[in-house]
């Protein structure tokens, strides 16, 4: 299938194209330079042609997260990727995978249709303490965990807790500050070159962080507990870190009741799934993203309950637009928005790279023909149109058309990173630890599911 | 039943290690009926002439059952595997059930659950046969239906 | 002799109920499973297809699809058998699609379909203790933790309602009383256990504390436990003082609820127990779990939280689909589909009477015959889910389980029975013929 999407304005921030007039040709699902001749024509004029996005964090699969849906608090899978595919999303990240919620989280993704998924396999640092403490082993830690994040179909590692305590004070001998473990992971991430996120915690913004291609920061804005950590994270963002802005919202969602939602998965403390909102922190959050538009900086949400998809058209116009801003948020004294590109790139580009996606995210010639068409009303303005996409090509197929899916059942795969480890000895101690023979943790391959290796 | 001592009036006592035992040990082993005399290649010599009819008749006929040990009742028996778990010898020596799961095949363990019901595999090794003093009647004491008779 | 090997299958998944024990090494001989290691007399009677309260009792296996025409059996094809079955949906004002506990999640999300189809309501076996169960959670919030979290935390355990040991009875040794994990390494000696129940089960021998009530007396237990944690003043019994302290000194606790707390008035104890448990976090992490009996009645409740928003009972009778929460009425329903449960064994027999005289019908899916097929106008035989067919099912913690095919199937699926009659009923409202 040979297209060309003709008289559009182009805007990827990858290629310094800021709205020029350019025809963009897809052929075989790919970005191609040029066709001379093709089967279909689409009529771009008075559009904005620009690469579909990827969600970084998009907490849907998690373990426990089909929990809030008792109080409403997240919508089916189905309305979940329509919802993604309006919206211009061809790709959504779970950022919780464990080794035992592994085919949970699986099946929860398989159940998204159109987009794309994969996931991070978080890390409990508790599990392999004594061989942190030990320099010696740390390559085995390397080993073992790129064994772990093939055979549990993960893209990257995510560290959630980064530090060793126990809850029994029996074990206080044990604990690990958040320097060493920090200083331990980097040595791993350097000899494994295997891509690493760490949750944003307080503790670890006032660390000395070094810039570590390959080292993410996630969810920035929870951590932003006082002025002093908003200033901290600007500057580590201004070495060059990468991170992603977990934004939150205003107030409390309004109709969603604050009840703990506690998950224990083994961890220092459960996952609270519905963490009380502090306003001052949200406040932090919002300015953090706005004056970070210079710095890799990547756009997300804390969670999809307090800002849930179908709001997220109103947190790009925070962004994007001083007026509502105003007008959701009261008071707030912040200067500068992001321009269109800003936010293409906070969506589009930054994303791709954080997640290893190489063809993704952009439109040079090479790219998978994932492009999403938006209404072009003005420059000023562009946070309205882009509250739902006119038109979106996955792969070089629509799956958008006049703002309705009509290619509900599109190809669609999980992603994950081939590592050719072999498993190594702490790999048979972690798995012996868990409630399930080895064999059973191993995710399985379903036959519906297909399955993207990405080197 | 014979005692250790006038088993080894038989042996060579040599302790070669050809059996792969030290003489002692083979006297163990013949007294539980688990090696039988002609297990110990020394014997076959022509020195030893004589010696493995002696230690037959020294022996006697295996008794078939031996005179301590453990039954179970397949009426009563659940499956529920308290017994496996809790068994002595398990948790030194079986990682699995130390670890609350299921043995594997071939793992030498005293129980194990096949089809539903327990099946005593390996008695010998059980604490309470193996070092009297110890006493240990984990099994039979917390089994929920008491299908464990000790004797 | 020695029996030739025909299939090994190590590391199996037991669907004999819902600990899914996933260390049960099979060996298959002839078509038949001749060994199976590590699996309780439940989950054997399952894979051997033996009775369950009866080991080595045959279960009489069904073979062919029957109608029941002027009262009399008749052997029919599969589509004849779907296509009454359909008829019967359709006429139905109020059709139940009942039970799917004991059904993989292929056979739930097809029963779905069938239920949207047929505009009919479709209602969860263990409804009546799950309900108000996920209300209770709505009204104090959600403390969970995956099985594994509890083996290795967990140093108080208390069964209210619930015997492991009738139920599923590995669950003592994998999870509960006598597991050790990470920080119980010591197991059994190191826990501290009760257990609340109407009847002297063997679980008395195990607890420390084992406090029998008269029937009705749990809630006003529960009552004076609540009063006790409360430090308030008030009237407390010297066994609940007990229970609350033995609660208040524990480091990680799990309430663990079973199938009795459906005797008492139900959603108030559960009300009572969720408060309490989360009273208790306030202090000590403490979890309430459901001690789900079945299979995959775990898998069916993720199925109609994360399709429909709600664990309740879905009726999709009224074009809008509505949720009830209160178990059916059977009185109701004028027509049956059961599928993974056998209601009639349970169903008093005035209840079994008015659908008689009410000539309800009765469509069974099962493996077995049961007192249901027997009761059937339909009766479609399928395979055995988990045995004969592999499928997927949630563990009770909410961990899905790959359950493999240990032997060869020689009926179809109930899954694809069902999707057919979904196919069937979506084909007969538009109106078109079936093809």
């Amino acid at each position: 299938m040979r297209l060309a999407i003709v008289g559009g304005r182009v805007f990827d921030p990858a290629s310094g194209w800021d709205g020029q007039e350019r025809d963009i040709y897809l052929a075989d699902g790919r970005v191609v330079d040029f066709l001379p001749a093709v089967d279909q024509v689409i009529n771009a004029r008075g559009l904005a042609v620009t690469p579909a996005g990827l969600e970084i964090r998009s907490p849907v699969a998690g373990f426990g997260q089909n929990f809030l849906r008792l109080w409403g608090g997240l919508p089916s899978p189905a309305e979940l990727g329509h919802t993604y595919a309006l919206l211009g999303y061809t790709h959504v990240h779970e950022p919780c995978l464990t080794l035992p919620t592994a085919n949970y989280v699986h099946q929860e993704l398989a159940a998204l249709p159109i987009v794309d998924t994969s996931a991070s396999l978080a890390i409990n640092l508790r599990d392999v303490d004594l061989w942190l403490q030990d320099p010696q082993k740390l390559a085995d830690v390397g080993e073992a965990w790129a064994y772990l994040l093939e055979s549990t179909r993960c893209l990257n590692l995510r560290v959630v807790e980064p530090f060793v305590k126990f809850r029994q004070d029996f074990y206080r001998y044990r604990a690990l500050t958040e320097e060493v473990v920090v200083n331990r992971l980097l040595t791993i991430r350097e000899q494994m070159r295997l891509p690493l996120t760490m949750e944003a915690t307080p503790a670890l913004l006032t660390l000395n962080l070094p810039v570590h291609p390959g080292l993410h920061l996630s969810g920035l804005g929870a951590a932003l507990t006082d002025e002093a950590l908003l200033d901290r994270a600007l500057h580590l963002l201004a070495t060059g870190l990468t991170a992603d802005m977990g934004l939150l919202p205003p107030a409390p969602r309004p109709g969603f009741p604050s009840r703990p939602v506690q998950v224990d998965l083994g961890w220092f403390q459960p996952f609270d799934l519905l963490p009380e909102l502090e306003p001052q922190v949200a406040r932090r959050a919002l300015r953090l993203a706005v004056q970070g538009k210079e710095w890799r900086l990547a756009f997300s949400v804390a969670s999809l309950l307090s800002l849930p998809l179908s709001s997220f058209s109103q947190v790009f116009a925070w962004l994007g637009d001083a007026a509502s801003r105003r007008r959701d948020w009261g008071d707030v004294q912040l200067e500068g928005t992001h321009s269109f590109t800003d936010w293409l790139r906070a969506t589009r580009l930054l994303p791709a790279q954080y997640l290893g996606l190489t063809d993704r995210g952009h439109l040079q010639p090479g790219a998978r023909g994932d492009v999403a068409l938006y209404d072009l009303l003005g420059s000023d303005t562009w946070a309205k149109n882009c509250q739902r996409c006119r038109l979106l090509f996955k792969a070089g197929e629509l799956v958008v058309h006049n703002y309705e899916v009509v290619q509900p059942h599109v190809a669609k795969a999980t992603y994950y990173r081939r590592t050719q480890a072999v498993p190594n000895k702490l790999v048979a101690d972690l798995c012996q630890y868990r409630s399930l023979r080895p064999e059973n943790l191993q995710v399985r391959v379903q036959p519906h599911q297909h399955w993207q290796q990405v080197a | 039943m014979a005692t250790l001592a006038e088993i080894r009036e038989f042996l060579p006592n040599s302790d070669c290690g050809q059996c792969g035992l030290t003489c002692a040990e083979f006297a163990e082993f013949l007294q539980r009926h688990e090696l039988a005399p002609e297990d110990c290649p020394v014997l076959h010599e022509l020195d030893y002439a004589g010696f493995i009819e002696a230690l037959r008749e020294v022996l006697g006929e295996p008794q078939t059952k031996p005179a301590a040990g453990m039954a179970v009742d397949p009426k009563k028996c659940i499956g529920c595997g308290i017994c496996v778990t809790l068994c002595e010898y398990h948790l030194g020596n079986c990682a699995d059930v130390r670890l609350s799961k299921g043995p594997r095949d071939l793992e030498q363990v005293i129980f194990h659950i096949v089809n539903g019901l327990v099946v005593v595999v390996h008695q010998e090794h059980c604490t309470r046969l193996v070092q009297a003093a110890e006493k240990c009647s984990k099994c039979a004491q917390h089994c929920p239906t008491k299908a464990i008779t000790l004797y | 002799m020695r029996i030739p090997l025909e299939a090994r299958i190590e590391s199996a998944v037991c669907p004999g109920c819902a600990c899914l024990c996933d260390d049960i090494d099979v060996t298959v001989v002839d078509g038949r499973v001749y060994q199976a290691a590590n699996i309780c007399l439940w989950g054997a009677s399952k894979v051997l297809g033996h009775k369950r309260f009866h080991p080595k009792k045959e279960r009489r296996r069904l073979a062919q699809p029957l109608i029941r025409h002027r009262g009399r059996w008749q052997t029919v094809s599969v589509d004849a058998a779907i296509d009454r079955t359909a008829e019967i949906l359709i006429k139905a004002r109020q059709p139940v699609v009942y039970g799917l506990t004991n059904a993989g999640c292929g056979a739930q999300a097809a029963a779905l379909q069938v239920a949207r189809q047929a505009q009919a309501r479709l209602e969860p076996a263990d409804l009546a203790w799950k309900a108000p169960y996920y209300q209770s959670l709505k009204k104090y919030g959600v403390f969970w933790a995956t099985l594994e979290v509890i083996r290795d935390e967990a140093d108080t355990l208390v069964f209210w309602g619930a015997n492991p040991l009738h139920s599923c009875p590995r669950h003592v040794v994998r999870y509960s009383i006598f597991a050790r994990g990470r920080f119980t390494e010591r197991g059994y000696d190191e826990r501290r256990l009760a257990a609340v129940d109407i009847h002297r089960t063997e679980l008395a021998d195990l607890v420390e504390l084992f406090l029998q009530v008269e029937p009705g007396q749990e809630l006003s237990l529960l009552q004076e436990v609540l009063t006790a944690t409360a430090a308030a003043g008030g009237a407390v019994s010297k066994k609940a003082r007990r229970l609350a302290a033995m609660l208040q000194e524990a480091h990680y606790g799990v309430i663990f609820f079973g199938r009795g707390v459906s005797y008492g008035p139900t959603p108030e104890l559960l009300d009572g127990l969720a408060g309490l448990t989360a009273r208790l976090n306030e202090h000590t992490p403490f979890v309430l779990f459901p001690l789900s009996t079945d299979f995959n009645a775990v898998g069916l409740y993720h199925l109609l939280l994360r399709e429909l928003g709600s664990p309740l009972a879905p009726d999709f009778g009224a074009g809008e689909v509505s949720f009830h929460a209160e178990p059916l009425r059977w009185t109701d329903v004028d027509a049956l589909l059961v599928v993974g449960a056998d209601p009639f064994w349970f169903l008093s027999a005035a209840e079994i009477q008015d659908l008689h005289e009410r000539r309800v019908p009765v469509v069974a899916l099962s493996p077995v015959a049961n007192r249901t097929t027997g009761h059937a106008e339909v009766v479609l035989p399928v395979a055995l889910a988990g045995v004969e067919t592999p499928e997927l099912a949630y563990r009770m913690d909410g961990l899905p389980l790959s359950l493999p095919a240990l032997l060869p199937a020689s009926l179809p699926s109930d899954q694809q029975l069902l999707q057919q009659l979904a196919a069937a009923l979506g084909c007969s409202h538009r109106g078109m013929a079936c093809v």
